[in-house]
């Protein structure tokens, strides 16, 4: 398992069951969820932060305006039109997120 | 496997790990085990596994709210997973559930997804079928960015590597012009005529150089946007298809190469020292047959160095391409084949996040960019010039001190400069002095030798001004030459005195950036600049040069007019033409010469601007007739 998990083409880790990948085939499903709620937690604290640091101060501030009074159209109109896209920082901090988990269990299985 | 109760804690050996001699003591969440020989490997990853992620995500969520606030973070998760895009998709109510494909048909990841949901909104979503794979490639994960997440990083990745050095280096080629004119600018006043040759061949070079490095980063970039669109083409339309996404570089010109050896232990090995959490992997497209891997810290690097080294494996030291930003670097070669392919996707995942959390992609500044940054530079460094209405700037207009007639010729001429005067209506209306040591200097009468510079004389009678010295080489002159000057001098005094004060502050203005002005000069500019304090050496680069260097304007284009003008004018100055005097070489100012030709029948005095442009347009043309011959 050790070395199968990076001896993968990039479909696998790509396409592929994280849980599978690293061997975490006994888990129940029940932790495996807990595990998934855990990583959409850092996938979001991740888009967030990247909104942040993107928005020039003055416009973050516009925009922590929008999200505290709820105006979540307006909110996302004023991402837009700074360049960020939601569903696009999501998903490259999902794919970076289990690059980094999957690289972890390597670490692991081959201690220096 | 017991519990930590029941057993005292202690350090096993993992017969199963492939080095025997290795230690490890694994703990989990919850419960703290100790693994013993013979346990079951699997079983101690996997607990040793969760343990990790849950430490990793614990750590990282403490950290977000140290440095964003929990408050702040709370609420912008809750934006983010209840709202915006994400609220499109609702599984309860099946809306949006098209959108993503396989929903219906994969058990596993509906069985995922529809809990999450729940929980964590569309990110969730987003989370679970990134981590489980289920859907990867449906349009819905399309949707949401994974072929930009392609496209993207590997942008990132050769802006990163390649288009900050490419970048740099046009910044410098373009900063290097503008510093030498600076130089030329600050040593105008005390240079020679070869001294500014030099200069202006330094000026030149270094525009070539400039130019030269703009225009092959703008075909290195069209390559890179070719390759972007290759890779993304493999990647988003193939990586199903493929067995593996081939990671040999594209070579854009010698055709496809794709890198095919495998390195064995080696390269595994290698794997344990490139591979974990705490290095940066980076694809470079461009180094052919090679593989770029990047490290946080140097300790790291001299590591994976130490290592390829002690198996024979290539590794090139790029430190110095990526500079201090990207830390140290490395790059192996042809036989990490095997590893090159595994990594791929940890490095085309990570490098969009690395790059943009460690730097940030500076826009290329425009030439009118670098332009106005070097105007600032200059105004910061010398703030006596910056324009100002009010309080004319030093340099802004300068008189010239009339020099005394009966000074003994000598080869070498001194002309003393006083400091600018403080408005236009100091600017003395007797005379024009400016004109008056241009004439003495040009025939070598008044002159004083150098070792009368700033003489105790001068100094005194100017009090505070400044004394500034400009030398000139040139041959004795004759008496006949003198007599020509005097003639001039006469004719001069006579013009003065039908002179105005602001008249004078325009023509000497308009004199003196005749000769201290750029190569590209021109009489449009010096009439603006006649109407306005603003100008002459503050909105050029004040390079002092001298009026034979001066060239026209290529593409200047003449009237039938310029030629009848052309004409009269060489008429009208053979009255006071010197001997050897070659007026094309502009040592007349265009104003001069336009009040010349006022005196004559078809000039109309009292268009004297227009009458400077029409003697300067046929200069112009005589100057490009005799373009060459000299």
């Amino acid at each position: 398992m050790a070395n199968s998990s990076f001896n993968i083409d990039p479909t696998a880790l790509i396409e592929g069951d994280i849980f599978e990948m690293v061997g975490l085939t006994n888990l129940t499903d029940q932790q495996k969820q807990d595990l998934l709620v855990k990583f959409s937690g850092m996938i979001s604290n991740r888009v967030v932060m990247r909104i942040a640091d993107a928005l020039e101060p003055s416009v973050k501030q516009q925009w922590d305006d929008l999200i505290a009074t709820d105006k979540n159209q307006e909110a996302e109109a004023l991402l837009v039109a700074n360049g960020l896209k939601i569903n696009e920082l999501a998903a490259q901090e999902a794919l970076a997120l289990k690059a980094q988990l999957v690289s972890m269990s390597h670490t692991l299985t081959n201690p220096q | 496997m017991r519990t930590e109760q029941e057993k005292p804690k202690k350090k096993v050996v993992q017969e199963n790990f492939s080095d025997p001699k290795q230690e490890v003591e694994l703990n989990t969440t919850g419960e703290k085990r100790i693994l013993e020989p013979g346990d079951n490997l699997e079983t101690a990853i996997s607990v040793g596994l969760v343990d990790k992620w849950n430490k990793f995500a614990e750590e990282e969520n403490l950290r977000a709210e140290a440095r964003y606030g929990k408050s702040w973070l709370g609420k912008a998760r809750r934006w983010l997973e209840s709202s915006g895009t994400f609220k499109k998709i609702d599984l309860e109510k099946g809306e949006g559930i098209e959108s993503i494909g396989q929903y219906q048909e994969n058990a596993k990841w509906k069985k995922f997804v529809k809990p999450i949901v729940k929980i964590a909104g569309g990110v969730g979503m987003t989370a679970t079928m990134v981590m489980t794979g289920a859907g990867m490639f449906t349009p819905a994960l399309f949707g949401l960015g994974l072929r930009e997440t392609y496209s993207g990083a590997i942008e990132l990745a050769q802006k990163g590597i390649w288009g900050g050095k490419w970048a740099s280096m046009e910044v410098d080629a373009q900063q290097n012009v503008a510093k030498l004119y600076r130089e030329a600018a600050d040593k105008r006043v005390g240079m020679d005529l070869e001294t500014f040759n030099d200069t202006l061949d330094a000026i030149t070079a270094s525009e070539d150089q400039a130019v030269a490095r703009e225009t092959l980063n703008t075909t290195s970039e069209g390559k890179q946007k070719l390759f972007r669109s290759y890779a993304s083409s493999i990647l988003s339309v193939g990586t199903g298809i493929l067995t593996g996404v081939p990671m040999g570089v594209r070579d854009l010109d010698g055709g496809a190469t794709w890198v095919t050896r495998f390195g064995g232990k080696p390269a595994e090995q290698m794997i344990k020292v490139l591979s974990d959490e705490s290095h940066r992997t980076m694809w470079n497209p461009l180094l052919k047959d090679h593989f770029n891997f990047l490290y946080n810290a140097g300790g790291e690097a001299a590591k994976a160095g130490a290592f390829a080294a002690e198996h024979g494996m290539k590794l090139t030291q790029i430190t110095e391409q990526l500079g201090n930003a990207w830390g140290v670097a490395h790059t192996t070669g042809g036989e990490m084949g095997a590893l090159v392919n595994t990594l791929w996707g940890a490095g085309a995942a990570l490098v969009g996040r690395t790059i943009m959390e460690a730097w940030k992609p500076k826009k290329r500044p425009t030439s009118h960019e670098l332009t106005l940054q070097q105007e600032k530079e200059q105004s910061e460094v010398t703030p006596n010039i910056i324009p100002d209405k009010q309080n004319p700037p030093e340099g802004a207009l300068v008189a010239i001190r009339p020099i005394n007639p009966k000074q003994p010729i000598d080869k070498e001429n001194t002309i003393s400069v006083s400091k600018p005067l403080e408005t236009p209506q100091d600017v003395p209306s007797k005379k024009s002095p400016f004109m008056q040591h241009y004439i003495d200097k040009e025939y070598g009468i008044n002159q004083k030798p150098p070792a009368e510079k700033a003489t105790d004389k001068e100094q005194t009678s100017d009090d505070e001004d400044e004394e500034l010295v400009i030398r000139t080489t040139l041959p004795p002159r004759n008496q006949e030459d003198i007599e020509d000057a005097n003639r001039w001098e006469k004719h001069f005094k006579e013009d003065q005195q039908t002179l105005s004060p602001e008249k004078e502050v325009s023509r000497t203005k308009s004199l003196d950036t005749s000769i201290l002005g750029t190569r590209e000069f021109n009489q449009d500019k010096i009439d603006a600049q006649n109407n306005s304090w603003e100008g002459t050496e503050v909105e050029q680069p004040a390079v002092v040069e001298p009026a034979e260097v001066m060239q026209p304007k290529e593409t200047e284009l003449f009237m039938p007019e310029d030629e009848e003008n052309l004409r009269m004018i060489k008429t009208a100055l053979k009255a006071f033409q010197p001997k050897n005097f070659d007026w094309t070489l502009g040592s007349l100012t265009n104003d001069r010469v336009a009040s010349i030709m006022e005196e004559t029948a078809g000039w109309d005095k009292s268009k004297h601007s227009n009458n400077t442009i029409a003697v300067s347009r046929a200069f112009r043309l005589d100057q490009s007739k005799n373009r060459g011959k000299k």
